[in-house]
């Protein structure tokens, strides 16, 4: 039929011409891709899932391709940024894999670096105050909870959701979450003992 | 979920992108949806956003007209022709 030979020769045309701009614009795409990887990566490090894995992926995927030479000043100041989000983010965690990657990122950072433009560096862990690493804990509470309260309609059923969270993963923020629901619920008159027996047993288990 | 460093926007913008890499034309168009305001600024991308819209359209009238043919042949091997008249009022098979 005529018809569709004349759209198969459309469709093949707009094919062209949309991987032609593509490959015209590999770098930027490229670029959006990181970024996109990275906020995905925030993220996910905010609800308490592990990213170390897929840091290291992101790095295998970019490092050597996003560098000073191919990235616009722009670009290299908005990956600096995201970059320097993501590695204050890591560097809360206190293990030693953590650790090295953040130490990665960190060069990274500073091989982006030309000297047009400085790249904010957060101060790195030891020298952030018991004050403000209590304070990122409550807002990453605040955001974990929210999305516990979206699943569950009582916040006994998000109590039990966080035991099982701090049962299984090392992130102390569920073990932190799970003691202030316990806490707050036992002042409100709930039956909590249950919840702080398995609390206890978290406790002496690590 | 945590609100991140990009905007709604600029996600489904990268998204957008992303699948028109992996050919995955319907998706793009659904995500270039969602970003219209963003890749208007930059005239290469609006090119791109239109054609995978009209990629898509043409995608579904090729799968139209293909299954109108496929009847057809089918109709011709049965050595039977339905007529349809009009609005649909009258119909005659011989």
């Amino acid at each position: 039929m005529a018809d569709i030979k004349s759209i198969e020769r459309l469709e093949s045309r707009l094919k062209q011409l949309i991987e032609g701009t593509l490959a015209h614009k590999k770098e930027q795409i490229t670029f959006l891709g990181a970024l996109n990887r990275i906020d995905d990566l925030v993220i996910n490090f905010d609800r308490g899932d592990s990213i170390t894995s897929d840091i290291t992926v992101l790095l295998n995927d970019y490092r050597t391709t996003l560098n000073k030479e191919s990235l616009s000043d722009s670009q290299r100041k908005r990956l600096g940024d995201f970059l320097s989000e993501l590695m204050q983010r890591i560097r809360q965690r206190e293990d030693g894999d953590s650790q090295k990657l953040a130490d990665e990122i960190r060069q990274w950072l500073r091989d982006l670096d030309s000297g047009g433009f400085r790249i904010t560096i957060k101060r790195p862990a030891e020298q952030v105050s018991l004050a403000e690493q209590f304070q990122s804990l409550l807002r990453r509470e605040t955001v974990e909870l929210e999305a516990l309260l979206a699943q569950r309609e009582h916040l006994l059923s998000c109590l039990d959701d966080a035991l099982k969270s701090a049962e299984t993963k090392t992130d102390k923020i569920y073990r932190h979450l799970a003691a202030s629901m316990i806490f707050f619920l036992q002042m409100e008159g709930y039956k909590v003992e249950p919840y702080l027996e398995r609390l206890r047993r978290l406790r002496t288990e690590t | 979920m945590g609100a991140g460093l990009l905007t709604e926007q600029e996600k489904s913008y990268c998204r957008a992108l992303e699948a028109l890499t992996a050919k995955d034309y319907a998706a793009a168009d659904r995500e270039f949806e969602g970003c219209k305001t963003l890749f208007e600024k930059s005239p290469g991308f609006n090119v791109v956003a239109v054609a995978t819209k009209l990629l898509v359209r043409l995608g579904r009238e090729k799968m139209k007209l293909s299954k109108i043919k496929a009847e057809i042949e089918e109709t011709e091997r049965h050595g039977e022709e339905t007529i349809v008249f009009g609005q649909g009022e009258q119909e005659e098979t011989r």
